[in-house]
């Protein structure tokens, strides 16, 4: 099976987005915010399209594709912590787009409020400087109402499939947004999905996969973002403990801590990050520990 | 402001001493007769021509009667909308004769083609008036994302 990487017309990509991507290229050159929202499934292709998108942006400008190293890559920012640094580091190299990758961001309880909040800001704050953001999100109705009564959200990307050749996508502009969360807000819990059925898109267009060692590199950066939240999740689940946690749950210094456990022979379960992880039962220890020592405390002036 | 609105028909006066509560703007009312006298024109020609088709003899009188109170209901607004050019009073003017001589109280029958000559006219002034346009949303290209965005108030 022959797999192709770029269509005729040079592109990776329907021509016609490019030529909305222009558009919003010219927005920006005006001084006026613009938000894509990339939206679809786990492993629909949104990061792909997105850098796709930032290469074409980067090219429009005379600039080179976009940069995926490790430790070098300011257009991608991967969660929410990264985005304002990447932000600040764009407009510095006067790059035209940044994407921000929730990636898995919206796990954590309050991690939307934040980014709605993050958002806001951004666009309050630094609409004049002519950096278009991409904004990829397994679903965009968790993006509150503020930005679309500010109308910054200009073009949503939904993606509705992809195989081993190519993935599908479907345009919305500002005006057919606003029907889908109509439809949204309307339809019951379990039918929700199809408020994009309900709407005519202003365009449908495919997209090719990434050249297979950019696809390799992008793979490791992703995974890099997401190993910390895996790391995170892990000690969620099992419900483990540093040091640090310890110390604010029996309101101890982190060294009184420390010593305790190694005079009661305590050893961790594991080491994530270099840090020493405990399971929850070293609480109940140390609280008998503690109960011991008020009993023992002979300290102070002597009671009458 | 307020005049400009109520030319427009815009101001809606509620009479509370009637039992409605939502008035009509007379100028819709107007509009509304307006297209009614047009759907009986089309409506008698319609006869008209059946008949014809079916070698019946029968007199053009509904039609032309029509076709005159169609003129009449419009002919104050027909008047000043088509004043502004010398061109568009020419064409009032034609209008008005053709009506008093071959519609108005004649007894005579004016030729078939005639007959769809003047409502193919009255109803392209009813268009170039904009009372019976119905292609009035702006065509764009709705693949052009920033630009349906425009259309819609959401620049």
């Amino acid at each position: 099976m022959k797999i192709r990487y770029i269509y005729d017309h040079g592109l990776p990509f329907s021509q016609k987005l490019a030529e909305n991507i222009r558009s919003q290229l010219k927005r920006i050159d005006g001084k006026r915010a613009s938000l894509v929202i990339l939206d679809g499934g786990i492993g629909s292709g949104k990061t792909t399209l997105a850098i796709e998108l930032m290469d074409y942006t980067n090219k429009e400008r005379g600039l080179t594709t976009v940069s995926l190293g490790l430790k070098d890559h300011p257009q991608m920012a991967l969660g929410g912590k990264q985005f304002s640094s990447q932000f600040r580091a764009c407009d510095k190299l006067k790059l035209p787009a940044i994407t921000y990758d929730e990636a898995g961001d919206f796990s954590r309880r309050g991690a939307i409020t934040q980014f709605n909040m993050m958002l806001n800001r951004l666009f309050e704050t630094y609409r004049g400087f002519k950096i278009m953001v991409i904004v990829c999100l397994p679903n965009f109705n968790v993006l509150d109402n503020q930005l679309f009564d500010n109308q910054i959200p200009r073009m949503l990307i939904h993606i509705t499939g992809r195989n081993m050749k190519y993935g599908n996508f479907k345009v919305y502009s500002l005006s057919q947004m606003n029907w889908i969360r109509y439809w949204f807000d309307k339809l019951p819990k379990g039918a929700k999905h199809k408020c994009f059925s309900k709407v005519e898109p202003n365009f449908q267009g495919h997209f090719l996969n990434l050249l297979p060692g950019r696809e390799r590199i992008l793979d490791k950066l992703s995974t890099f973002g997401k190993k910390n939240l895996l790391k995170q999740t892990d000690i969620a689940m099992r419900g483990l403990l540093d040091y640090q946690e310890i110390a604010n749950q029996t309101n101890r210094s982190i060294n009184w801590v420390r010593l305790n456990l190694k005079q009661m022979k305590i050893e961790h379960v594991t080491l994530i990050d270099q840090k020493k992880m405990f399971d929850k039962t070293v609480l109940a220890a140390l609280y008998s520990r503690l109960d011991e020592i008020k009993q023992s405390d002979k300290r102070g002036r002597p009671k009458k | 402001m307020e005049r400009k609105q109520r030319d427009k028909g815009g101001i809606v006066i509620v009479d509370f001493n009637n039992e409605a509560t939502i008035g009509t703007p007379a100028a819709n009312i107007v509009k509304i007769l307006l297209l009614q006298a047009r759907a009986n024109v089309l409506e008698s020609l319609e006869y008209y021509n059946k008949k014809k088709s079916e070698g019946v003899t029968y007199g053009q009188e509904t039609v032309r009667a029509r076709i005159g109170t169609w003129y009449l209901e419009h002919q104050p607004y027909l008047e000043r909308s088509l004043s502004k050019t010398a061109e568009q009073k020419q064409q009032y003017q034609e209008l008005k004769e053709l009506i008093e001589k071959d519609f108005f109280f004649s007894g005579n029958d004016v030729e078939d083609k005639d007959l769809l000559k003047m409502v193919v006219r009255l109803n392209n002034i009813m268009d170039q008036l904009r009372i019976t346009r119905v292609d009035l949303k702006r065509q764009y290209d709705k693949t052009d994302v920033e630009e349906d965005n425009k259309q819609n108030d959401l620049e």
